[in-house]
């Protein structure tokens, strides 16, 4: 794991600034980072237009007519020497209903293929596993966790898909996306579909899985997964939240 | 009350505000007009707050009927406005009556225009704002607008100011847009991803806008920047201006409709006053980028926010 000794303040134009805890995807630097948020959003400083935590750093964004790069630094570095106090809510783990490989996850042969396993084992191994949850960024909030071997060594695809529909079950570069909140072209591999929905812009919070959550797949048939399709599209269905394990 | 039909809606109109800020933790961009600056000073034209929802129009304009007696006001980029086939000033607030037909010509300069009506159209907000972001379909009305659309404005004048009956905006403010930019850039969050040679080659060549330029962004092409650490980064926030550089050397400036998060390493950061220069940006045009220094872009940003203000104390009256 590579964490600083001390964080990074990095400068990203005139409104921005990116507090960066390490170059690692380490759930230990990423609660860094979600401590330093939640001490933020309660200092409440003044200019701050909005904050989001990402893999390893916490962005902010600021009016500089309001405040100023130097002021506003000095202050997060404060905040960042108390952070140690700061509580992180505990992790929900929500279960992901996943239909894997054929038309639902039409690259699950090419990953087993290049991972030299059979698609049966990528199934297991990818719904094997509690997944911490870093980030939810991207567009409509894609939930983003950190996948195990053999499985983190398939980097992104040389022709991206030009259309993965909403619920998309996508792996690349040694992470994962949970499911596709909205549907739209990837360079991830497509292994399933989720009948959930991530993104319910009339809600608040508009994600159903957040940032610090937990994620675990469970393989559905075909029946089952049109059955919840439907209860979700009616919003009859309720995402089912265990208790973690690990 | 309903004050305008669409009778064509042009190549993209949408209903823009100022942006949505407070849910890009959500993945959701900020969106927004992409020349603000032009969009505000339409809506003060008008007697609106500058941050009312107003329309944006992009290279072919629509046309619009309006149905009762208002103010517009059309800035931005010249797409060659005409009233009732006429040409129609544009900087300036114009009064229309009922059965007026708004209609636009060939391009002239800039990219986008945008017309503000008084009292700002009433559309219900989304997430704190009325701007429409195209790919997930939000806000406004969730996409452009179509042939037979009415657009409303809200019966209260409440949010109104009356206008300065003698304001004239000052010609000097017009902003001139041709087809070569001269961009100014912070240095970026990954500026140690790239080669001295990389840095030099971005500052010091011409990018042409390629035909993938969007609300989204501008693909550039041009000399190939070289990467030192090589271009994928573990994601981290992209923020509009981001100038994003993948393994093919070729850059990218992300804009308004951006994605929040990204994980190309990000060779700088075009300051808050060029992103809306850029909206007037076209395919072909070329681009060149200057560094200044983070105090200096704040400078700018500062100069040009006085400079706004002082519009709006000229142009209306009891502010």
């Amino acid at each position: 794991m590579i964490m600083y000794r001390k964080a990074r303040y990095l400068i990203v134009g005139d409104k921005g600034i990116s507090v960066e805890f390490g170059n690692a995807l380490s759930e230990e630097i990423n609660r860094q980072v979600q401590k330093l948020w939640v001490s933020l959003k309660k200092a409440d400083l003044p200019g701050i237009i909005e904050s989001f935590p990402t893999i390893r750093s916490l962005f902010l964004y600021y009016n500089p007519l309001e405040t100023g790069v130097k002021r506003l630094i000095r202050e997060l570095k404060f905040l960042e020497a108390h952070m140690a106090e700061i509580d992180l809510p505990p992790s929900r783990l929500f279960e992901i209903p996943c239909l894997y490989g054929g038309e639902y996850g039409p690259d699950l042969d090419l990953v087993a293929g290049l991972l030299q396993i059979t698609p049966e084992e990528v199934i297991e191994i990818h719904s094997g596993k509690e997944y911490f949850i870093y980030d939810t960024g991207f567009i409509g909030g894609s939930a983003h966790f950190k996948v195990s071997p053999p499985l983190d060594s398939l980097t992104r695809k040389k022709t991206p898909n030009l259309g993965v529909p909403i619920g998309a079950v996508l792996i690349a570069g040694g992470m994962g996306s949970a499911f596709k909140p909205i549907a739209g072209p990837t360079g991830w591999y497509w292994i399933g579909t989720s009948p959930l929905r991530q993104w319910f812009p009339k809600k608040d919070p508009p994600l159903l899985i957040n940032p610090g959550d937990k994620v675990i797949y469970r393989p559905v048939k075909k029946d089952e997964f049109e059955e919840i399709k439907k209860m979700v599209n009616e919003s009859r269905f309720t995402a089912k939240i265990r208790e973690p394990k690990e | 009350m309903e004050v305008l039909e669409v009778l064509q809606p042009g190549a993209l109109t949408t209903i823009q505000d100022r942006g949505r800020y407070g849910y890009q933790q959500y993945g959701v961009s900020v969106s927004g007009a992409m020349d603000k600056f032009s969009l505000r000073v339409a809506n003060l034209l008008v007697g609106n707050d500058g941050g009312a929802a107003a329309l944006e129009i992009t290279v072919i304009g629509p046309k619009l009927k309006f149905l009762r007696e208002l103010q517009i006001a059309i800035t931005g980029g010249d797409l060659s406005p005409q009233i009732n086939a006429v040409q129609a000033p544009m900087w300036q607030a114009l009064d229309l009556k009922g059965g007026d037909v708004l209609s636009f010509g060939p391009p002239k300069s800039g990219c986008r225009a945008y017309l503000a009506i008084s009292g700002g159209i009433d559309i219900p907000l989304i997430m704190g704002s009325h701007s429409t972001h195209l790919l997930s379909k939000l806000g406004g009305l969730g996409r452009a607008l179509a042939k037979g659309d009415v657009l409303e404005v809200k019966e209260s004048k409440a949010s109104c100011f009356r206008l300065n009956p003698a304001y004239r905006f000052p010609p000097d403010l017009i902003p001139v847009y041709g087809k070569e930019w001269m961009v100014r850039v912070v240095p970026g969050p990954q500026s140690d991803y790239f080669t001295h040679r990389g840095i030099e080659t971005f500052l010091t060549s011409e990018y042409e806008i390629t035909p993938q330029a969007d609300r989204m962004g501008y693909r550039l092409k041009g000399p190939k920047i070289k990467h030192k650490l090589g271009a994928d980064i573990l994601t981290d926030a992209t923020p509009p201006g981001s100038v994003q550089v993948p393994g093919d050397g070729m850059p990218i400036i992300l804009l308004t409709d951006g994605q929040t998060t990204g994980g190309y390493s990000k060779i700088a950061v075009v300051i808050t006053i060029d992103q809306d220069r850029l909206g007037q940006a076209k395919p072909g045009d070329k681009v060149r980028f200057q560094k200044i220094s983070v105090v200096q872009a704040q400078r700018v940003l500062k100069e040009q926010e006085d400079q706004i203000q002082k519009i709006k104390r000229a142009a209306l009256l009891a502010v």
